[in-house]
């Protein structure tokens, strides 16, 4: 559905090089630090930034060839960019209702009440996790086929964020051929709904995989020098200096676990990956 | 474009202010007897204005970003801010008009051919403000290019002025010439179709301008 293939980008100090898939079915995660890139990738994507080089595919076109019906099957959440503060719901759902053909009047004012957003109020008397709400129900409530969500939880509390990530799951359940390209800073979020997550990293992709397999099979393994000396490195990926030795990323714990019981492995959260990935050494 | 034109038609409501203003400021002018070429400028440009302060709304939240990912094309973008502006314009020159039709029937005004002729000469100098407005308030944001527009009808006024000035103390006869042609130009049954042909080729070359700008500006 979604194909990002090198895509470059080069800035002053910056340069992006990425390449990932978002297939059918599947909900993609895109994490990183903050400047990793995110948000140029997601811009670049939806030709908000012209490339340097590499494509975009968008339904097996290239995404500048969109038509107008192709582009009203897009749901899009921006970082920082949505309707003028000096708009009301109430205007917002007559722009879309002239926008998209398939607006979904009825579900967008239904989620609008159920989240509690006044209708009668400028945009610039709403929180910022109230806009976020607003921008995510204008990404969902079209009938689109793929959703490119930048940050959407930015600025939500707990619950708003458990209630949001559960309309996502019920967006894909409504039609299994649907797909989701959301980004986060809070990588719980991502746990928990993600088929698979990028990790962006300095502008590249430095690490793919299922979240499951993420979740199960990557861990940290913490040993003294004597056993790092000695130990089989065929399956750590990062290793990075502590005090008591060091603390290596593995993609196979389960092997760490079976054949080294004197080393110490604790699954990893998406957290200690990133933390790992970014700021370990080469093994 | 539908969703764009209803997406600056709710916009009206913060213009609101504004055209209460110059509702406000045309009525006095009208009963206190202002020369009626000022006021039926006054209306014209300020309405041409307009359509550029839709484009600093669209700009507020990072918004133009967001308006890029909806379903239409960056040249339909451009055109509906054109055709928003031509509108607005449209309907300050009723408005004029009616305000001249007013103080011609009190007496104060002139006759309705050099209303019609004014009113004409002013939807013409909008159009060209419209035409020179939008491109650059898309190159350089809507807040600049305002400045960049005053500036520059600044800029051609005291070169006119000045112009003027230079030929009166030195060439005499040839300013005299020039204020000759341009009153005939003025009186000419030419003066009508002239405007509207010179307006559409500078809006359709303003529109290609504002085209190529927006299709190469990154968000």
């Amino acid at each position: 559905m979604l194909k990002v293939n090198k895509i470059e980008k080069n800035y002053k100090n910056f340069h992006l090089d990425c390449t990932m898939e978002v297939p059918a079915g599947c909900i993609t995660g895109l994490i990183g630090e903050n400047g990793a890139g995110k948000s140029t990738t997601f811009k670049a994507i939806e030709n908000l930034i012209f490339l340097d080089g590499g494509s975009v595919e968008l339904f097996g076109k290239p995404h500048d060839q969109l038509t107008a019906e192709e582009k009203q099957k897009i749901g899009v959440v921006l970082s920082g960019s949505t309707f003028s503060d000096v708009y009301m719901i109430k205007d917002v759902v007559k722009i879309l209702e002239a926008v998209y053909p398939d607006f979904e009047k009825e579900k967008f004012l239904s989620l609008v009440e159920r989240f509690r957003l006044p209708q009668d109020q400028k945009l610039k008397e709403f929180s910022t996790g109230m806009k976020a709400k607003l921008k995510l129900f204008i990404a969902l409530c079209h009938n689109a086929s793929l959703l490119i969500l930048d940050e959407p939880t930015a600025g939500m509390d707990v619950v708003a964020r458990d209630e949001v990530l559960t309309l996502l799951r019920e967006y894909m359940e409504e039609d299994e051929r649907r797909a989701i390209l959301i980004s986060s800073h809070i990588s719980g979020d991502l746990e928990g709904l993600c088929d698979d997550i990028y990790m962006i990293h300095e502008g590249r992709i430095v690490l793919h995989e299922d979240t499951d397999r993420l979740l199960s099979s990557y861990g940290l393994l913490k040993m003294t020098e004597e056993r790092f000396a000695t130990v089989d490195r065929s399956h750590l990926l990062k290793k990075k200096k502590e005090s008591y030795g060091y603390s290596c990323l593995t993609d196979e714990i389960h092997y760490y676990m079976e054949n080294y019981p004197d080393i110490t492995a604790e699954k990893g959260s998406i957290d200690e990956i990133i933390m790992m990935t970014v700021k370990g050494e080469a093994v | 474009m539908k969703g764009l034109l209803v997406k600056d038609l709710c916009l009206m409501r913060e213009l609101k202010k504004m055209v209460l203003i110059i509702v406000f400021v045309s009525a006095i002018f009208v009963f206190s007897g202002t020369d009626q070429a000022f006021l039926t400028g006054y209306v014209i440009i300020l309405s041409a204005l307009i359509a550029g302060m839709t484009l600093s709304y669209d700009e507020m939240n990072g918004g133009m970003a967001f308006l890029m990912t909806l379903p239409y094309s960056r040249k339909q973008y451009v055109a509906e801010k054109y055709l928003i502006g031509l509108l607005i314009i449209a309907l300050g020159v009723v408005y004029a008009l009616a305000l001249a039709v007013i103080q011609n029937l009190t007496g104060g005004g002139a006759d309705m051919k050099t209303t019609l002729l004014t009113t004409a000469v002013c939807a013409f100098v909008g159009v060209i403000m419209l035409a020179f407005s939008l491109p650059a308030d898309l190159k350089f944001g809507a807040e600049k290019g305002r400045v960049m527009l005053i500036f520059g009808f600044m800029i051609v006024f005291f070169g006119i002025f000045f112009g003027f000035r230079i030929l009166e103390n030195n060439f005499p006869d040839q300013q005299a010439a020039i204020i000759r042609w341009l009153n005939d130009a003025l009186m000419s049954r030419y003066i009508y179709p002239g405007c509207i042909i010179l307006g559409i080729v500078v809006l359709g070359i303003s529109f290609l301008l504002a085209c190529r700008i927006l299709e190469k500006k990154e968000f």
